[in-house]
């Protein structure tokens, strides 16, 4: 199989001396010494696959983050605003039957299980840097398909430009979108290009286990060169359309939250800095790297256009 | 020779005061602040800071109304907590999260809305404590009042600052988005309170 370019796996840190690494990190942070951290800027890797250098704008290394931490912190509004009691408000969220239409501009539209879709592909390791519009980050070792082999499969028409991808919405299983004023459902898009790009994913599963309902279980969208609210999670829906989808964060926000909400260090939120990030178990920030560190793949999608106006 | 008498109202007000920051301390050193503690106790503290500038303020208004007037000793006190409360949430920022560098901190200041609300902020409540010495008290007369004064425009600042550090603004409306209403609310209640309003009551009859 083709190797994944820009996949973070062969810098797994074995995960017990990671979480030693971690307590250490916070030992640390209380006593607010920077510089004692420095010692941790040397993790162990694996070389058996020769590793792909991160980009020589910093020294800084991508260790996947702890499974505790991918698990209990995430920003999923359905359950709660609060990243710290989504995984509480999640818990025997169930995912079975979990039907997933395709639709739209397809030449097989159809509603199938997403157990069964995602049998349907083979699982690949894809270890991806996940960088949050609010200036955090994490590493993720996602389980998963390229979108681009069920967009093959289901033969895309020719009017297609777009796809629109839409969360479920049952306030019963979902229970903050009942007292809320959001837009319900969570919808997000990408242009056709991005969808067919090879690091879009549908992920079913973290670390080889399957997906947790708070990291969008049973099937969602990752985009890493997109800021995280772009990766849409637990979907319902697949659409092919010919008009730019306005995802969620875009109708409550238009002039802060864009369609195309790439990972740019030089283009600010309107009202913070996108220049770095804390990277989740690290006391110290960290420069955003452009397109979040996959330039090199994904660069050529956006030649000539202004990133300014195009955020 | 004097002996010294302790204060003891005044010892228990900044114990009650610092016991969430004792808290804060022991969770985090026994690692108990979640996945993000950096961003955890910075906002704790900017809370923290937060009730105790409001708890203050609220003590002239709470007199005005009720004229019970034996808190007013201590809103030297609770304004100093949170002033040191302040401190911590600001050199959380810029020693611990940014690790005092400067170009970060420098971009930092120019694009995040909430630094421009926020600093200026500090500064006032950095000054005021300053002037709440004693000597400087005597020594500024008459001009400590109106210049103490400052203490709401900083009141106001911070509940701006808070808003703007919100993902989708107030736009989302949530318990999060709810904590820097409700102080907004609370602050505007201690202004009006503080209007001579009985005056303009006692007044109206005789103008009718």
């Amino acid at each position: 199989m083709k190797p994944i370019r820009n996949n973070l796996q062969e810098e797994i840190t074995p995960e017990a001396l990671f979480l030693s690494r971690r307590k250490f990190i916070r030992m640390a942070g209380m006593f607010g010494t920077a510089y004692a951290l420095a010692a941790c800027g040397v993790a162990p890797t694996a070389t058996d696959t020769p590793a792909i250098p991160t980009p020589a704008v910093n020294d800084f290394v991508d260790t996947p983050t702890a499974y505790e931490t991918i698990a209990n912190y995430n920003n999923f509004y359905e359950f709660s605003f609060n990243k710290e009691d989504v995984a509480k408000k999640a818990a025997g969220f169930v995912t079975t039957p979990w039907p997933v239409e395709i639709s739209g501009l397809v030449n097989k539209p159809q509603t199938i299980d997403a157990a069964d879709l995602i049998a349907r592909y083979p699982a690949e390791e894809r270890v991806y840097r996940m960088r949050c519009v609010e200036g955090w980050s994490m590493v993720i070792p996602w389980n998963g398909f390229s979108l681009s082999r069920l967009l093959n499969e289901i033969g895309v028409q020719p009017g297609a430009k777009f796809v629109r991808f839409t969360t479920l919405y049952d306030p019963e299983r979902m229970p903050a979108q009942k007292n809320d004023f959001s837009p319900w459902p969570y919808v997000e898009g990408l242009r056709l290009d991005e969808a067919f790009h090879d690091l879009t994913i549908l992920a079913s599963g973290v670390y080889g286990k399957p997906l947790l309902p708070q990291n969008g279980a049973p099937l969602r969208v990752v985009v890493p060169w997109k800021y995280g609210f772009k990766s849409i999670k637990s979907i319902v829906k697949i659409e092919l359309v010919a008009e730019q989808p306005v995802s969620y964060w875009t109708s409550i926000a238009p002039q802060e939250y864009g369609f195309y909400s790439n990972v740019n260090p030089n283009v600010d939120h309107p009202r913070w800095s996108q220049a770095t990030e804390r990277r989740l178990g690290e006391d110290k920030r960290r420069p955003t790297l452009m397109f979040n560190g996959y330039a090199d793949q994904v660069a050529y999608l956006y030649e000539g256009m202004d990133l300014r106006s195009n955020y | 020779m004097k002996t010294i008498k302790l204060n003891w109202p005044k010892i228990i007000v900044n114990a009650l005061a610092l016991i969430p920051l004792a808290w804060l301390l022991i969770s985090w050193a026994t690692g108990n602040l979640g996945p993000n503690p950096i961003q955890r106790a910075q906002v704790f503290l900017g809370d923290v800071a937060l009730i105790l500038l409001l708890t203050t303020l609220s003590i002239t208004p709470i007199k005005n109304i009720t004229g019970y007037n034996k808190l007013s000793k201590f809103k030297k006190t609770l304004g100093l907590q949170s002033f040191y409360h302040a401190t911590l949430h600001m050199l959380i920022y810029a020693v611990i999260d940014f690790g005092l560098n400067l170009k970060f901190l420098w971009q930092s200041f120019l694009n995040n809305w909430y630094l421009w609300a926020g600093v200026p902020a500090f500064l006032i409540l950095l000054v005021l404590a300053i002037t709440s010495l004693k000597s400087l008290k005597v020594k500024l007369g008459k001009k400590w009042k109106p210049l103490h004064r400052f203490v709401y425009l900083a009141g106001v600042l911070v509940v701006i600052h808070y808003l703007l550090v919100m993902k989708g603004g107030s736009a989302v409306f949530s318990t999060t988005t709810l904590k820097p209403l409700i102080a907004g609310v609370i602050l505007i209640l201690g202004l009006i309170a503080r209007l001579p309003l009985k005056k303009w009551f006692q007044k109206a009859p005789q103008t009718a």
